[in-house]
């Protein structure tokens, strides 16, 4: 179980949940004697004497709803008790069985669920009898099915992990399997459905009461005495407000418990500080791009909202016809530089820059023509196999930009589709066309991917890690394809990847970044050929097997650089690098930013090499 | 919560049949449906065995002498062997002949044909509204990811959830009916009767329903394919319609078949407050005064709605989402 | 047999109506009214539970009385201080062991059939042998064949004649379960349990639209005139069409007569006070509320040996504990106290209240203290409120008192037909009839096939009750009924407590008598 985060909702929720423990404790020790004692004013109005009126039998509605709390907690825990563990035994029990038992398992699971719980109440309520037993046995059984239901499907995920195939594998009796490994692996997420299961038995049982077949005098729980009081509503509403207000306040509050679990126990709950946003104070125009440039970027900085800066003030540009390759560490920028120019960054982050633009087009701009983004900038994700929904056929998918901003119509789309993906190698387009994602191999995916990106024939494409994914045999395919469309159609290509191998052989030009900074700039050839002037540069070659070793005998063994980038937020003012750099100076490189000349942001370089 | 997969994991359960995808899943959600009424059938008979004291004496009536008893078990036929009455009551379902009401001598599938028809209305109904109000909430608050609209939206949710169907049902009486008196406050004389019942029924199910969509849109929204479609450039409505509720669905109507089951089981407490003459009241009529033919015939009759209910939810799942089809995990 | 089936029945009659609202033994009918049959508008009236029988014979429930009195009408009725009112008979004479009844001139069946003396006859014996009330019409000592029963076509007589003096045949004949059914429905069979047979009515109206669970809707028969003449039958037409609608809930039968979708509904409850005072007769305006006792309330005693109410001390100090006011306000504070186990309407009932112990609850500290007392009652009547109340009050008094409140069925098995481990009651009786209601205190137990379930050995009683059932001279009969009803007050036997009233809310404009204390739904009439 992860470890749980509290948060101010849980922590409230549970306060409240055991403060109405606390009065079932309490109150019929207390209270019991006002509870039954016959006043002599029946159904008196709300007084100073009765807070919520009497009932029938001039008792003190109050009194009663206090008290009435013990059995109404002690019935809902046990009817969830009985729920969860037959559900939780029923689910998770078939997961740890043979196959055929499970199959079994859980079509006997569906059958019950599909059964109405209340009406499976009403039935055990029939065989059972009436009263606090015969009510917690019904609905507890009646809830089972839906535990079992929702308990089998934590299970399943658990279930077909690697390490519960071993243990089972390895010959780990079920029930060890089952307390071991299963349980301890889903006890978070069965915490948040306990919880619910509690709030939806609670309002389960009053509803017994109310049909009649619940709790029976001289019993009383919180759903007879709403029964009661609903009764006496038009002419004594006070009587009902009191357990009404308890079984909500209670539903609610266990309610909030099971949000609140489950945001504390969700890995991807995001911290919500938000400060206010801080617009960083964007530099001049300081970067030359050439002026038939196809996109420029200078002063880029991609800022969260607290404003820490994840890219920090990058320039570079792309030229018509180029493929610009952009490497780092994961963590480095690359990706958000690259999405700031696809203008898709994640929510929450924003992008500022001095100029950003594809050919005329201001990408900085508030507001940007949909048609024009998305028909001028063709984008490849890194995992093909999560990049594709589901649910649609490739077709759909693939010619989508061309019928939304393109008007493109009927047989058109058909031959285009089959078009673009003959074009990035695909064999049998016609069906491919008609098939859904998961019929389709990793490989085939991403050339389908790229030719997604292709069809509304884009200025650019943004290729981000576009074979990280993929194996090292369709790696080379995809690439290739890159490449070809490159050379074919002109098409210019800002290609983001960690492997600086890939960039040497597929790019142009090669951008290195490095703690949300470029670091160097340098040519493919230049890379190839070992010629890079910043230290990071220079590690990460060292770093990378394919070009050290490209017909070289003596293998040495790989450079590793000690030590991890710097967190944005505690970026240095200095360079980025200097903590981990071998030849960082003590005297400028951990105060002052390097800035980018001549193509690489580093002073100690500029010393040892005064001239290039 | 890992909603999604376990009913396309179940679907899935079988090898790939010489029928086709569809074929194969036909067959099995029509055996399944099978195994369904024969557990009904064999569960609704063993249950009045189940009943402790002796169906014959409540039949007599309390003060009736043994010979009395003795006289009322013979014409039930229970002093018969057991397995002679299952092949009875069997037999007896297959002609369609589910027995008479002990109190009212009605045929028992007479009363269901009138009362069957009330609760389908309001249940199918309130299916419809729950649907086409929580999808669309939960989906644009998970969309919308504003921290105010989130918590005022968990607020509301977590109340009304919470609130019993008579409670609120109640209110909208005292409201609507005799307040503003707009809306009838019972009965099921005209089209306007149908609001209030179906109203009662449909908010605590859509806010806990909205609830598990805005969970599972959160979930698809942060999905790789949601950031290729934005990639399009496409409208919100385009965006959310197309490419984010078809995998929504997926996983809301598993969950939702749970709410549609027990939508059935909350027109019980519905029929009761708004007088609505479904089959729901009369089965709690019946338990009330041991009325044993028509308790059983209305849990057969039921739990098969419910089971054909659900094969109407795969089969629209099987439309929607392929993987379920192929019989391979939705996650 | 036929005793053990009026228990039954009357078991079902308490089962089904404590939950439901109107009277039970409450002669049926309508008024003498000179309405030409074309009648008023339509007439939407509320009830909480559905038709279980529409068999007169057979009926059970509020809502069966009320259906099954429109479609099948009585030979005569019973009106307040129990004189006899022609209905479909114009003239009748009585002596205990003979009883002649005149039909009425043109009498029709509701397919425009003539309705013979024979036929009728042929209803009558129907009655005698499937009713469980009809026990008690005949005499117990004249079941079957001690009953003869003919009719003259030619002179319109129908002839009762009994072996052993009865004097209650005519009360009997009044019942709703005496209406006449024509030869369609008793040709009918069982068919005529399940819903309006065709042609079969004798009543005013006959069944139009029948939905069950849902709503009947009753049209009035074109040229009707043989109404029931009650002396207080209001002015004003018969409704041309009533509509008879169920809903489960009182709450929501109030919500629909307050939003104006019903005319006339019966309350048990408080909700009765959304329509104004229930005290008979007020109104708020829109509304007039009329009530009628439905439950007879009174503490009954296991009286076999070794239980605590075989000893007279502890009934007495029982009747000392309780306070009939503070039990009445458990059910609002409506209801008649009362002074027998039957209300002041019914023809002869003791309104002597010195016969009763009041309340002391010091002396009754004295006899109780420790005493052990499984109180079992039914929880049919507002969740066995009465039931908590009587617990509740001996507890105070140092009873020590198991309280069970069974399900109607349950404790009709455990108390009426003495089967469970009881000692004391608090009996719901729903007759309001001293004969019937005095039947279960004489004779034998219940596992005898009698209904005196709790062996309760008053020979004074059985002595003078005989007395009152034989003679059919009202004021020897009331006479024979004081003696009987002091005997069982004075030796504590019952304690009477109060009645749980139905109040009958009704729009303006609309009106009926409650002869006997009971709605009577065919004198209904549209007034304004």
């Amino acid at each position: 179980m992860r470890r749980v985060r509290w948060n101010a909702p849980l922590v409230t929720a549970l306060a409240g949940l055991g403060l109405i423990a606390l009065l079932g404790i309490v109150a019929p020790l207390v209270l019991q004697e006002e509870a039954t004692a016959l006043s002599g004013a029946a159904r008196a109005p709300v007084s100073a004497e009765h807070w919520l009126g009497t009932d029938a039998l001039g008792r003190d509605v109050l009194a009663r709803t206090l008290v009435a709390t013990r059995l109404t907690l002690e019935m809902t825990l046990a009817a969830t008790a009985i729920a969860a563990g037959a559900g939780i035994l029923l689910g998770t029990g078939v997961w740890v069985s043979g196959r055929r038992v499970r199959e079994l398992g859980l079509r006997l699971i569906d059958v019950l669920v599909s059964y109405p719980a209340l009406i499976l109440a009403l039935v055990i309520a029939t065989v059972v009898g009436t009263g606090p037993t015969a009510s917690v046995l019904a609905i507890g059984l009646g809830g089972a099915p839906a535990f079992a239901r929702l308990t089998a499907n934590m299970a399943a995920s658990v279930a077909q992990r690697d390490f519960v195939t071993q243990a089972r594998l390895m010959g780990v009796p079920p029930y060890r399997v089952l307390v071991r490994h299963l349980l301890p692996n889903i006890a978070g997420p069965l915490l948040v459905l306990l919880s619910v299961a509690f709030a939806n038995v609670l309002v389960a049982l009053s509803g017994l009461s109310f049909l009649g077949v619940g709790v029976q005098a001289p019993d009383y729980d919180w759903g007879a005495l709403l029964n009661s009081g609903l009764a006496s509503l038009y002419t004594n509403p006070a009587e009902a407000v009191g357990p009404a207000v308890a079984i909500t306040v209670t539903g609610v509050l266990a309610g909030f418990v099971g949000d609140g679990l489950a945001a504390a126990l969700d890995p991807r709950a995001r911290d919500t500080k938000t400060a206010p946003a801080q617009t960083p104070a964007v530099s001049a125009p300081s970067h030359r791009a050439p002026a038939d440039a196809l996109v420029t970027v200078d002063g880029l900085s991609v800022v969260l909202p607290d404003g820490t800066r994840l890219v920090d003030e990058v320039s570079f540009h792309v030229m018509p016809g180029e493929i610009v390759g952009l490497v780092g560490e994961s963590g480095s920028g690359k990706s958000l530089t690259a999405m700031s120019v696809a203008r898709l960054l994640p929510e929450g982050l924003s992008a500022h820059a001095a100029q950003l633009t594809l050919d005329d087009l201001d990408l900085a701009a508030p507001v940007v023509d949909p048609a024009r983004l998305a028909t001028g900038i063709g984008i490849v994700f890194q995992d093909p196999s999560a990049s594709f929904n589901p649910a649609l056929r490739m077709k759909g998918q693939l010619t989508e930009t061309l019928r939304v901003h393109q008007g493109v119509r009927g047989a058109e789309v058909d031959r285009r589709a089959v078009e673009a993906l003959e074009q990035v190698r695909i064999k049998e387009p016609a069906r491919v066309v008609r098939q859904y994602p998961h019929e389709l191999s990793g490989g085939m995916r991403q050339r389908a991917m790229i030719a997604a990106a292709l069809l509304p024939g884009p200025k650019l494409i943004v290729a981000d890690e576009p074979t990280t994914a993929l194996d090292v045999t369709v790696q080379a395919e995809v690439l290739d394809v890159l490449t070809d469309i490159n050379r074919r159609r002109g098409t210019s290509v800002l290609l983001i990847s960690h492997d600086i191998g890939v960039v040497g052989t597929v790019c142009h030009r090669v951008l290195v970044m490095y703690a949300g900074r470029v670091v160097e700039a340098v040519s493919a050839a230049d890379l190839r050929a070992g010629r890079v002037k910043h230290p990071y540069t220079q590690a990460l070659l060292a770093a990378s097997p394919r070009l050290q070793d490209t017909g070289a005998a003596e293998r040495a063994p790989l450079a590793t650089i000690p030590g991890r980038p710097p967190q944005p937020a505690a970026r240095p003012a200095g360079c980025a690098f200097a903590a981990r750099c071998p030849v960082a100076l003590d005297t400028v490189c951990a105060t002052e930013r390097p800035r980018l000349i001549d193509d690489v942001a580093c002073h100690a370089v500029r010393q040892e090499v005064p001239t290039a | 919560m890992a909603a999604t997969s376990a009913r396309a994991a179940t679907v899935g359960a079988g090898r790939p049949a010489p029928l086709g995808p569809w074929g194969a899943f036909l067959v099995r959600r029509v055996a399944g449906l099978a195994a369904v009424a024969v557990t009904l059938v064999v569960g609704t008979f063993l249950m009045v065995q189940l009943i402790p004291g002796d169906p014959a004496r409540v039949v007599a009536g309390g003060d009736a002498t043994p010979a009395d008893v003795e006289r009322v078990r013979h014409e039930l036929g229970l002093d018969r062997p057991l397995f002679t009455q299952f092949a009875d009551y069997a037999g007896g379902l297959l002609r369609g002949d589910l027995g008479s009401s002990f109190q009212t001598t009605e045929p028992v599938a007479r009363i269901i044909g009138d009362r069957l028809p009330f609760t389908a209305e309001i249940a199918l109904l309130s299916v419809l509204a729950v649907l086409l109000l929580a999808v669309p909430i939960g989906l644009a608050v998970a969309a919308r990811g504003s921290r105010r609209a989130d918590s005022s939206f968990t607020f509301v949710t977590g109340t009304v959830g919470a609130t019993p169907e008579y409670v609120i049902g109640t209110l909208l009486v005292l409201g609507f009916a005799i307040k503003l008196g707009w809306l009838p406050a019972a009965g099921a004389e005209t089209l306007a009767s149908l609001v209030l019942p179906v109203a009662a029924l449909v908010l605590p199910a859509t806010c806990v329903m909205a609830r598990i969509v805005r969970r599972e849109a959160a979930q698809v929204l942060a999905q790789d394919y949601m950031r290729t479609a934005r990639g399009r450039r496409l409208s919100p409505l385009r965006l959310y319609a197309r490419h984010a509720l078809p995998n929504l669905l997926t996983a809301t109507l598993t969950l939702g078949g749970l709410i549609l089951a027990g939508l059935l089981g909350g027109t019980v407490v519905v029929e009761s407050v708004f007088a609505w003459p479904g089959i729901g009241q009369r089965v709690v009529e019946a338990l009330l005064v041991r009325d044993y033919p028509v308790v059983q015939g209305c849990v057969l009759v039921l739990g098969l709605l419910a089971a054909l209910l659900n094969l109407l939810v795969d089969l629209v799942l099987a439309l929607l989402d392929p993987r379920v089809l192929a019989g391979k995990g939705a996650n | 047999m036929p005793r053990s089936r009026f228990l039954s029945g009357a078991v079902t009659v308490a089962a089904l109506s404590l939950a439901a609202s109107a009277c039970t033994t409450g002669p049926a009918g309508g008024p003498s009214s000179d309405g030409d049959g074309s009648g008023g508008g339509t007439v939407r009236i509320g009830f909480t539970s559905d038709v279980t029988s529409f068999d007169p014979a057979k009926g059970a429930g509020a809502t069966d009385y009320a259906l099954t009195s429109l479609l099948y009408q009585p030979l005569i009725g019973q009106d307040d201080g129990g004189a006899f009112v022609p209905g479909l008979a114009e003239k009748w004479t009585s002596t205990p062991t003979k009883t002649t009844l005149t039909l009425k001139k043109g009498l029709t069946c509701s397919d425009g059939s003539p309705l013979t003396a024979s036929q009728t006859v042929a209803s009558l014996r129907r009655y005698q042998a499937e009713s469980a009330g009809a026990l008690l019409t005949f005499g117990p000592a004249n079941a079957g064949e001690k009953t003869t029963i003919t009719g003259d076509d030619k002179t319109g007589t129908v002839t009762i004649t009994t072996s052993a003096p009865w004097g209650e045949v005519l009360a009997g004949l009044s019942g709703t379960a005496a209406g006449i059914v024509c030869k369609a429905g008793l040709d009918a069979g069982d068919a005529l349990a399940r819903g309006a047979v065709e042609g079969a009515a004798t009543g005013p109206y006959e069944m139009a639209k029948a939905q069950r669970g849902a709503s009947y809707e009753l049209r009035l028969r074109k040229g009707y005139t043989v109404f029931p003449q009650y002396a207080a039958v209001p002015a004003g037409e018969p409704a041309g069409r009533l509509r008879i609608q169920i809903a489960k809930n009182e709450s929501t039968l109030a919500n629909q007569l307050q939003t104006g979708a019903l005319d006339l509904a019966p309350f048990t409850g408080t909700d009765a006070k959304r329509f104004g005072d229930s005290d008979n007769g007020s109104d708020n305006g829109t509304f007039t509320v009329k009530s009628a006792p439905l439950i007879r309330h009174y503490v009954g005693f296991n009286q076999r040996s070794g239980r605590p109410g075989a000893d007279p001390k502890i009934r007495k100090a029982v009747a000392q504990a309780l306070s009939v006011d503070a039990f009445n306000n458990v059910f609002g504070g409506t209801g008649q106290k009362l002074t027998s186990y039957v209300d002041d309407k019914a023809p002869c009932v003791s309104t002597d209240s010195s016969l009763l112990t009041g309340t002391d609850k010091a002396a009754a500290r004295q006899v109780l203290k420790g005493v052990v007392i499984k109180l079992e009652g039914s929880n049919a009547v507002a969740g066995g409120a009465g039931n908590s109340y009587v617990a509740e009050a001996l507890r105070a008094a140092g009873a020590d008192v198991k309280l069970t409140n069974a399900d109607n069925a349950t404790w009709a098995t455990d108390v009426t037909a003495n089967q469970g481990d009881w000692d004391l009651t608090v009996f719901p009786l729903i007759s309001g009839a001293l004969a019937r209601g005095g039947a279960y205190f004489l004779g034998p137990e219940p596992a005898e096939g009698g209904l005196n379930y709790g062996a309760v050995q008053n020979t004074a009683y059985a002595r003078h009750y005989v007395a009152a059932t034989s003679v059919t001279d009202r004021n020897a009969k009331c006479a024979a009924w004081q003696k009987a009803q002091e005997a069982l007050l004075t030796s504590h036997d019952v304690i009477p407590l109060a009645t749980v009233d139905v109040h009958y809310a009704t729009r303006k404009g609309i009106s009926f008598a409650t002869p006997t204390g009971a709605l009577s739904l065919s004198t209904l009439r549209v007034t304004g």
